[in-house]
């Protein structure tokens, strides 16, 4: 009976031995929560979207008016401009040569007008003078004759020289508008986003990367990418939110500005332009107010849009509904359903 | 147990005439057609009350088939038994086990005791079947161990034990039920001529009372002394039916 | 009687021993075959319990988590706007070759992990900061990685090596469960596995997906087949699409069914005659005990205690020395090894079936058996 006891316990030794192996093995882990809360759609029913925040008037891609060195850069990264600040500027050294030659030609131009005007003085005399002279035979009719033609010769002289000196001085400002057009400035006030020349460098007129990217930072708008098999759900005016990426406790309510008409292949963030697209997007604007924390250009948010025939407002079922139970099934029946 | 007991035999006795065992023409063969042998050709037995009853005959005579139809382990095919007044044939199986249970007591030529049980639990087997707890039969076969000289023995198991001390298991065991009919085959077959003698002395000595009865199948005529009647069986039937001890003397 | 059906049993070494012996091997036999069976599945469900999400979606036509077919990047936006569904990340999945210090290339599987939340990333940390996954050039690689790229000598936070000619940084030791083809795990981020990757049209390998908090997971899974027309799943789901698909087109399916129905038969022959044999030697001394007035249900009652009793011995030690096997053996993985439940239960209320099955054998022996056979013998 010895025996017994011994089997007994081996049994109950190798039963416990395994449920402990089991039970410390088997456990499933759980899964580890997510690192950063990950975007979760506000509302039961939703339209999630991939978005990007960009400035409100479209960057501007600022190019030179003609192909030249450039020899000083004004601006850096990040300055605020205001219009008709200078951005850079174009080698000028020939154009300065040709308005010194232009100015220069000026006086001689003037000079020949006062002299004209001087010489047609001197004729206008001498005509006054036989004029003057009653007696026929004392002074010639021909005399006469032939003093009125040179006053009026010397009249078209002066305003020949006159047009002379207006021609030299247009020449001139052609010269200066030519160099100030050198000398790159803000088309309208905002931000230098990008700067991609230095002095010294060779600007192509037909570059494809812009010299210096110049955007409107203050007011932002998001870009909202909706898979085209979604768009049907989506109606002018929705309502939406926004979260940046990984920084998903505070959203970033957006307004409705428009929707762009034209459907278009959406651009692949890998950048690889190589890469063939076979989805295309339909692209929503909405505007936004900055919020408390910062936001850049540039930057990719989630976006989720109310979706249509979805009634009151997201604000409100975002209060009333977050966190309770399952979406009314009528609600999200099938998709034809819905589609209005 | 012991109360129910009584009380059969007592119901028993005032009913009963002085036999206790009545087989009238039983027949018994073996096999099937043509290999049918008859073993028991028709025996005629009474056992009384009290009575030590030897039954003896050469191999083959049907004695042992006569007690295992007694013992209503073997039905027969025709002719009656009748023990206590119960007619055996009437018996379902299960009546006729309880029936043993609760009414006789074996001795095998070969003990069989449990290998793995000690010579106080052995003897103790019969109790436990009827449903005494294991405690309480034990002490009782421990009792009836000691009266036949196992006293020092209990807790030996049957391998440590000599034939004829298994034996002596056996009787306690065979007794410890207290069985109006107690049956005995071959008890001393497997012993030397000495102990052989004084196992069934103990048989006798401890079965033999005013209303029970030991039937003891043997073919060893040195115990015949300790029958009151001695039963020569041959062939299948009675031959001969000899009173017991006087008849030697 | 009970007591002396267990004395019976217990009284006889000998045979004892040669019964518990048959039913541990038998249960040991059948335990370990399923275990390492069922650690085979496991490892070949680990692309999917490594990433621990609810639910996956992919291509509708997706045979098993091994099987990339990318999808489109706005899979994921889709996704999100399914109704019921609390978040959505994107997961790049696919085998790259790593280049070592030494010029030795290796195969791995890599994985990539939204950045912003991490979700698909594995649940031990051994070491480094999971988080630094954020940072240029960061990978995070696992316990088989270590081994594979060159040991704890060559692989530890801070080492680098190259993933198709790309800069790798380790900033993290992760454990994961071995996969069957047994690649080393490697992780980043996302973004960064799809720029490392070759160009490909598609390769957003699977959205993952946890629905809102009291939205049934099958009905989600349901809802977004439904309304985006991809294929979902939940974890379980796919995880035994997986074993399937492994089932059907490998041979594991067919060489390791065969082996454990082996081993199950075999052991449970086994166990079946030992007892068997047990009671037929016994059947003299059954016999006595129903001469003297047991009645064949009480032997009946004893041959199945006895039968249990060493049964369920027998199962107990089986089981500790599979485990045992398992521990030693089987230990770091090494082994696909791996206990469960429904194999320990199963091969319980098989142990106890067989044995009942081979009491009433033997118990309808005994209930034909004469107990003539007593006398004389």
């Amino acid at each position: 009976m010895v025996f017994r006891r011994i089997s007994f316990w081996l049994a109950l030794g190798g039963v416990l031995l395994t449920i402990a192996t089991l039970w410390g093995g088997n456990k499933k882990a759980m899964a580890p929560p997510p690192a950063e809360p990950p975007p979760i759609s506000p509302s039961p029913v939703t339209v999630a979207a991939s978005g990007i925040i960009e400035a409100v008037n479209e960057n501007v891609r600022i190019a030179p008016p003609v192909s030249g060195l450039v020899t000083t850069v004004y601006v850096v990264v990040a300055d605020r401009v205001k219009k008709g600040d200078p951005l850079f500027q174009l080698d000028d050294r020939e154009l300065r040569a040709q308005l010194r030659t232009k100015t220069d030609s000026l006086p001689p131009a003037a000079a020949r007008i006062a002299e004209q005007d001087i010489h047609l003085k001197d004729v206008q005399d001498q005509l006054r003078r036989l004029q003057a002279v009653k007696d026929r035979r004392a002074v010639s009719q021909d005399d006469v004759q032939r003093k009125w033609h040179e006053v009026e010769a010397a009249k078209r002289s002066l305003i020949r020289a006159r047009a002379d000196l207006q021609l030299a001085q247009t020449q001139r400002d052609e010269v200066e508008a030519l160099l100030h057009r050198l000398t790159v400035r803000a088309p309208r006030d905002g931000t230098i986003l990008q700067v991609d020349i230095r002095a010294g460098e060779y600007a192509m007129v037909n570059a494809l990367d812009p010299l210096i990217l110049l955007g409107d930072t203050e007011t932002l708008q998001v870009r909202a990418d909706i898979d085209e098999v979604n768009a049907p759900q989506v109606v002018p005016g929705s309502a939406a939110v926004a979260y940046l990426k990984g920084y998903t406790d505070k959203s970033i309510p957006l307004t409705f500005d428009r929707i762009e008409p034209y459907i278009v292949p959406k651009r692949s963030l890998t950048g690889d332009n190589r890469e063939r697209v076979d989805t295309r997007v339909l692209q929503i604007i909405y505007q936004f107010e900055r919020p408390s924390f910062p936001v850049y250009v540039g930057q990719q948010v989630d976006v989720f849009i109310e979706r249509s025939g979805e009634g009151s407002s997201m604000r409100d079922r975002s209060m009333s509904e977050h966190g309770a139970s399952s979406p009314d099934p009528s609600r999200s029946g099938s998709q034809p359903e819905e589609v209005r | 147990m012991d109360k129910r007991l009584d009380q059969n035999i007592q119901v028993l006795e005032g009913e009963f005439p002085q036999w206790l065992v009545r087989a009238t023409g039983v027949t018994k063969a073996f096999g099937e057609g043509h290999t049918k042998i008859p073993v028991l050709k028709g025996v005629d037995l009474e056992v009384a009350r009290g009575e030590v009853l030897l039954l003896v005959g050469p191999s083959g005579s049907g004695k042992t088939t006569l007690l295992s139809v007694i013992a209503g382990i073997l039905d027969a095919d025709d002719g009656d038994v009748t023990i206590l007044g119960e007619t055996i044939r009437d018996f379902s199986p299960a009546e006729k086990t309880r029936f043993r249970r609760d009414h006789l007591g074996f001795i095998f030529q070969q003990y069989h005791l449990l290998p793995t049980l000690t010579a106080a639990e052995n003897a103790a087997v019969p109790l436990l079947i009827r449903g005494v707890s294991k405690q309480e039969a034990v002490a009782r076969a421990e009792e009836v161990l000691r009266t036949v000289g196992m006293g020092g023995r209990l807790a030996a198991l049957p391998t440590k034990l000599s034939g004829g001390e298994q034996q002596r298991v056996a009787i306690a065991r065979a007794l410890v039920g207290e069985p109006q009919l107690l049956l005995c085959d071959e008890p001393t077959a497997s012993l030397d001529a000495e102990t052989g003698h004084r196992i069934v002395g103990q048989i006798r000595e401890n079965g033999k009372k005013p209303d029970r009865a030991v039937i003891i199948v043997t073919h060893d005529s040195r115990i015949f002394e300790f029958g009151d009647r001695i039963v020569h069986m041959d062939d299948g039937q009675v031959h001969q039916i000899q009173q017991g001890p006087e008849a030697f003397n | 009687m009970n007591f002396v059906a267990l004395k019976m049993l217990f009284g006889d070494r000998a045979k004892y021993l040669m019964l518990l012996a048959g039913l541990t091997f038998s249960t040991m036999l059948i335990v370990q075959q399923g275990s390492i069976f069922w650690g085979l599945m496991t490892w070949s469900m680990s692309g999917i319990t490594n990433v621990n999400a609810p639910i996956w979606v992919t291509d509708p036509n997706i045979n098993q988590v091994e099987e990339i077919k990318p999808l489109a990047d706005t899979a994921v936006t889709r996704v999100r706007s399914v109704p019921g569904v609390k978040w959505a990340v994107p997961l790049y999945k696919g085998v790259q070759r790593a280049r070592l210090r030494d010029g030795n290339f290796e195969q791995i599987a890599l994985v990539g992990i939204d950045p912003s939340t991490l979700i698909g990333r594995p649940h031990t940390i051994m070491e480094g900061k999971i988080e630094d996954l954020r940072a240029p050039e960061a990978v995070a690689v696992d316990q088989l990685g270590v081994e594979r790229l060159g040991g704890p000598d060559k692989v530890f936070v801070g080492a680098t090596f190259e993933i198709n000619d790309h800069r790798a940084r380790i900033v993290a030791i992760v454990k994961t469960q071995k996969s069957f083809q047994n690649f080393p795990f490697v992780y980043m981020t996302y973004e960064r596995a799809l720029s490392i990757t070759p160009a490909e049209r598609r390769k957003l390998s699977y959205v993952l997906v946890s629905p809102m908090e009291g939205v049934p997971t099958e009905q989600l899974v349901r809802r977004i087949r439904k309304e985006t027309g991809l294929g979902a799943y939940t974890e379980e789901q796919f995880g035994w699409k997986t074993i399937g698909w492994i089932l059907k087109n490998t041979g594991i399916g067919v060489n390791f069914g065969t082996t454990v129905l082996l081993g199950f038969v075999v052991g449970m022959a086994i166990a079946g005659q030992t007892f068997y044999l047990f009671t037929v030697e016994n059947l003299k001394q059954f016999g006595a005990l129903k001469a003297i007035g047991a009645s064949t249900g009480m032997l009946a009652r004893m041959i199945l205690l006895q039968s249990f009793t060493v049964g369920v011995i027998g199962y107990g030690v089986g089981v500790g020395l599979a485990t045992l096997f398992g521990l030693t053996v089987g230990s770091g993985g090494r082994l696909p090894f791996k206990e469960t439940w429904p194999l320990l239960v199963g091969v319980f209320v098989a142990l106890l079936m067989i044995c009942s099955l081979s009491s009433v054998i033997s118990i309808r022996k005994l209930a034909k058996l004469e107990p003539a056979v007593v006398f004389r013998g």
